[in-house]
């Protein structure tokens, strides 16, 4: 959903990572590359940044709506 | 399985057991069609050079085709082949519906039928039609379709993809792909995977397991827990399950992409290794790395909505939302109503246990005519509370007030629960490989390698060789060339990167070939002696957990009517000692015990029979003893010891006008 | 670290020890299988989740388990130490080069 602070399999902190590679990959760097560059070279710490998907941007706008209209979760 | 469901019907994605072959699921591309109107058709058939039957000479009976619309004789026609390929070409052109297929049989004595369906209901798939051996799907068309000026209908507009039902199916000739067409072909498949159905066509390499290993994972990939809808926080589905941290699987399938299964994937990558490891992932159990679990790996929430209305009865009286009073009838107890707020509703975020009331509430009596009969104290409200389930806790998530159709106020409570993997709960590959977490190990006992590799999953490899999900070695391999190469796998069915290419690229990121290596013991630091297989595997939480499952009794509540213990974990049920255990205990010999599970422990009773006529006596209020209304004094009562369904079984007899006499002998 | 003994024999000794794991245990197990003396020594971790370690050593004719175990755990203690000593030099050494 967001994106874990830590790879799952050896603890190597990958949270501050993940917005750089989005970012890369979206102007369109291959993203062996960049996870290269970024220090990530066990394919546990590479999976993890390869294969997120962040679904809360989808999911935070219901809580902006309900902040908008007073409505639903404070 | 028949050849017809080639293309319509997914050959793997079918329930196990009673449903098996019952239930079925449409294949990817197939569709169903729509009715025409018949006479439409009818209307266009006749200027063709159809005579109508009535009006066929015995000539063109014998000579001519027979032509059906849906089924029913309409009429003859001298020459069938004409007809048939002058109606395929107006379909193709557009002069009549696409809804509309032919089929044309010639049957052994040279009598030849025409077959035109247009009615609803038939499952039809698309083709790309192939004419003189050149398939009319050109690169053009498809930089048009990429590009967007081109939709899926104008492809069957322009004449390059039809829909073909079972019956015309039988005249054309189908080439797999676009390599294997000849001159002969009348058609080309679109793609070789649009065979399978949706869940079978989330499995990686699937064209290497074996068959029912598909089918199990079609069915329990409707199991696994993902993020379902994002709107969850505003839903009150009576039971949902979000996984926290869901992860796109790094080997796909091109099915995926089309299903937007990659907006809301199902599971997680996890690095996986084969070995036995202490003895705790045998008879598929599974092995966990307790780090990965505490840094997140199958955490899920689980959701519960629990509602209340205040209805209205008869006579003004209604139920009210308050916390109720120590006097009230069915009063739990001060502890259970402490999370109420002054309008009867739980506080947001209070902490809950199985028994907290969540909603206070009191309701009239019911049974008000009653009273007023046996003009006892008066009409007082009993206590009516929502409370958690008993086997359950949670935090209050959200609370939903609104009104009920009828105008009544209607209160939901959300509660909401984590479940962090633990012992017990059920976790699948996507291959048929499903296993119950057997131990959480800590993450400096288990294998690790010099990279710093260390297993988040150990599978057992007595799971692999009488199951033969190869699948699953391959996603394995082709998993860590993905994560090594920065791109992800594909793994379609039958057009997959196939193993040479994971092979030479695993060598070229320095791995080996195998997909093993080397690791050394967590335990004594030893390296050992076979090199291991490790390889990341994209694993489903299914929703199988063990606190939903985890039920004790020793004591509780029967049922009225058996007076046997209730059935079921929310009812507080007993486990059933069935027939077949019943004969297990009598094939030890262990009376003894059989009593005491199928009497003391259940139902029983002490029943009075008359010994004279054998029937149930009765205690007599005023004489304080029992009686037998048959014998009077002739009657000499003596108490037996009997389950109460037998008592239960000789009342239904009597009822029925049966008369069961009791012998009695004197216990030996 | 709290142990508890379990069995004493002539020349067997089983202990429990608590809140341990594999990290104690399998170094102390080595060290007693070096020394000539032991004739047995292994432990067991009845379950990792409930239950705590059991070593179990058995010596040779005369020599007295206690002995035996002390003289092994002495000689872990100082393994270590001279790793540790080893290890703090080289990354000492390590974090020279690299700000050179």
């Amino acid at each position: 959903m967001i994106i874990p602070v830590r790879c799952f399999t050896c603890g190597k902190v990958i949270g501050d990572k993940w917005e750089d590679f989005a970012q890369r990959v979206k102007e369109g760097d291959d993203a062996g590359k960049v996870l290269d560059d970024l220090g990530l070279t066990r394919y546990c710490c590479r999976r993890m940044l390869l294969s997120h998907v962040e679904i809360i941007d989808e999911i935070i706008k219901f809580y902006e709506v309900g902040r908008k209209q007073q409505i639903g979760p404070p | 399985m028949h050849p017809t469901h080639w293309g319509r019907l997914c050959p793997n994605e079918t329930p196990e057991g009673s449903n098996c072959g019952l239930v079925k699921n449409l294949a990817l591309s197939a569709c169903i069609s729509v009715a025409v109107n018949v006479e439409k058709v009818r209307q266009v058939l006749y200027p063709m050079g159809v005579t109508p039957a009535p009006d066929s000479n015995r000539e063109l009976r014998l000579s001519g085709a027979k032509i059906f619309i849906n089924g029913s004789l309409i009429g003859h026609h001298p020459y069938p082949s004409e007809l048939v390929s002058e109606l395929r070409d107006r379909r193709r052109r557009g002069e009549i519906s696409s809804e509309i297929n032919v089929a044309h049989f010639k049957t052994m004595d040279r009598r030849e039928e025409i077959y035109v369906n247009c009615d609803e209901g038939r499952v039809r798939r698309p083709l790309i039609i192939v004419e003189k051996g050149v398939s009319m799907l050109q690169p053009e068309h498809v930089e048009k379709i990429r590009s967007g000026e081109w939709s899926w209908e104008d492809l069957v507009k322009n004449a390059i993809i039809e829909y073909i039902d079972a019956e015309e199916e039988e005249n054309i000739y189908v080439a797999l792909n676009l390599d294997a067409i000849s001159p002969k072909h009348t058609h080309v498949e679109l793609s070789s995977y649009t065979i399978l159905g949706i869940c079978a066509s989330l499995i990686p390499y699937p064209e290497h397991n074996q068959s029912p290993r598909n089918s199990y994972e079609a069915a329990m990939a409707k199991q696994a827990l993902g993020v379902y809808t994002t709107n969850f926080i505003y839903r009150v589905d009576s039971r949902s399950h979000v996984l926290h941290y869901p992860q796109i699987s790094i080997v796909k399938t091109k099915p995926m992409e089309i299903l937007g299964y990659n907006h809301r994937p199902s599971g997680q990558n996890c690095v996986v290794a084969i070995i036995s490891f202490e003895g705790y992932n045998m008879e598929d159990a599974l092995v966990f790395n307790k780090a990965s679990i505490e840094r997140g790996l199958g955490r899920s929430t689980f959701f519960r909505i629990y509602e209340a209305e205040s209805r209205q009865y008869l006579g003004g009286l209604k139920d009210r939302f308050i916390i109720p009073e120590a006097g009230i009838r069915g009063f739990r107890g001060e502890q259970y109503y402490r999370l109420l707020e002054s309008d009867g509703i739980v506080s947001l975020e209070a902490s809950t246990v199985g028994g907290d009331v969540l909603i206070g509430r009191i309701s009239p009596p019911r049974f008000l005519e009653e009273y007023k009969e046996f003009e006892v104290k008066g009409p007082s409200m009993r206590d009516t509370s929502v409370d958690v389930r008993q086997s359950e806790a949670g935090i209050v998530d959200d609370i939903f007030i609104t009104e009920s159709n009828e105008g009544n106020k209607l209160v939901k409570v959300r509660v909401r629960d984590q479940r962090i993997p633990e012992l017990g709960d059920k976790f699948a590959s996507r291959h048929g490989q499903k296993g119950v977490i057997g131990m959480i190990v800590p993450q400096e006992d288990m294998p690790f390698a010099e990279s710093g590799i260390v297993p988040d999953i150990i599978v057992n490899p007595h799971a692999i060789p009488s199951r033969m999900t190869i699948g699953q070695f391959l996603e394995s391999m082709a998993g860590k060339m993905a994560a090594a190469r920065g791109r992800s796998a594909d793994g379609t069915p039958f057009v997959n990167e196939k193993s040479s290419e994971i092979k030479q690229t695993l060598k070229d990121y320095g791995f080996s070939h195998t997909g093993r290596e080397v690791f050394y013991s967590g335990i004594t630091g030893e390296k050992f002696v076979a090199d291991i297989f490790v390889g990341i595997v994209y694993y489903q939480k299914l929703h199988h957990m063990v606190s939903d499952k985890v039920h004790a009794r020793a004591r509780g509540q029967v049922q009225m009517l058996t007076r046997q213990p209730t059935e079921g974990r929310a009812r507080g049920g007993g486990l059933r000692f069935g027939e077949m255990e019943r004969d297990c205990l009598i094939g030890h010999g262990a009376a003894m015990l059989l009593r005491d599970r199928l009497l003391e422990e259940s139902d029983k009773y002490l029943l009075y029979v008359c010994e004279n006529c054998g029937y149930i006596a009765y205690f007599d209020i005023k004489r304080r003893a029992y009686v037998c209304r048959i014998c009077e004094d002739d009657a000499q009562i003596s108490p037996v010891v009997i389950s109460y369904a037998f008592k239960l079984l000789l009342q239904e007899l009597m009822s029925l006008c049966v008369a069961p006499k009791l012998k009695l002998t004197e216990r030996a | 670290m709290n142990v508890k003994i379990l069995n004493r024999k002539e020349n067997e000794l089983k202990i429990e020890i608590e809140n341990e794991g594999h990290t104690f245990c399998n170094v102390v197990q080595k060290a007693l299988l070096k020394d000539k003396k032991v004739d047995l020594a292994g432990y067991s971790i009845p379950h990792p989740l409930t239950a705590n370690p059991v070593i179990y050593l058995r010596t040779k004719n005369k020599s007295k388990p206690e002995t035996v175990l002390r003289k092994a755990v002495a000689k872990v203690q100082k393994d270590t130490k001279s790793f540790r000593a080893a290890f703090d030099n080289a990354l000492k050494v390590y974090k020279d080069q690299a700000t050179l």
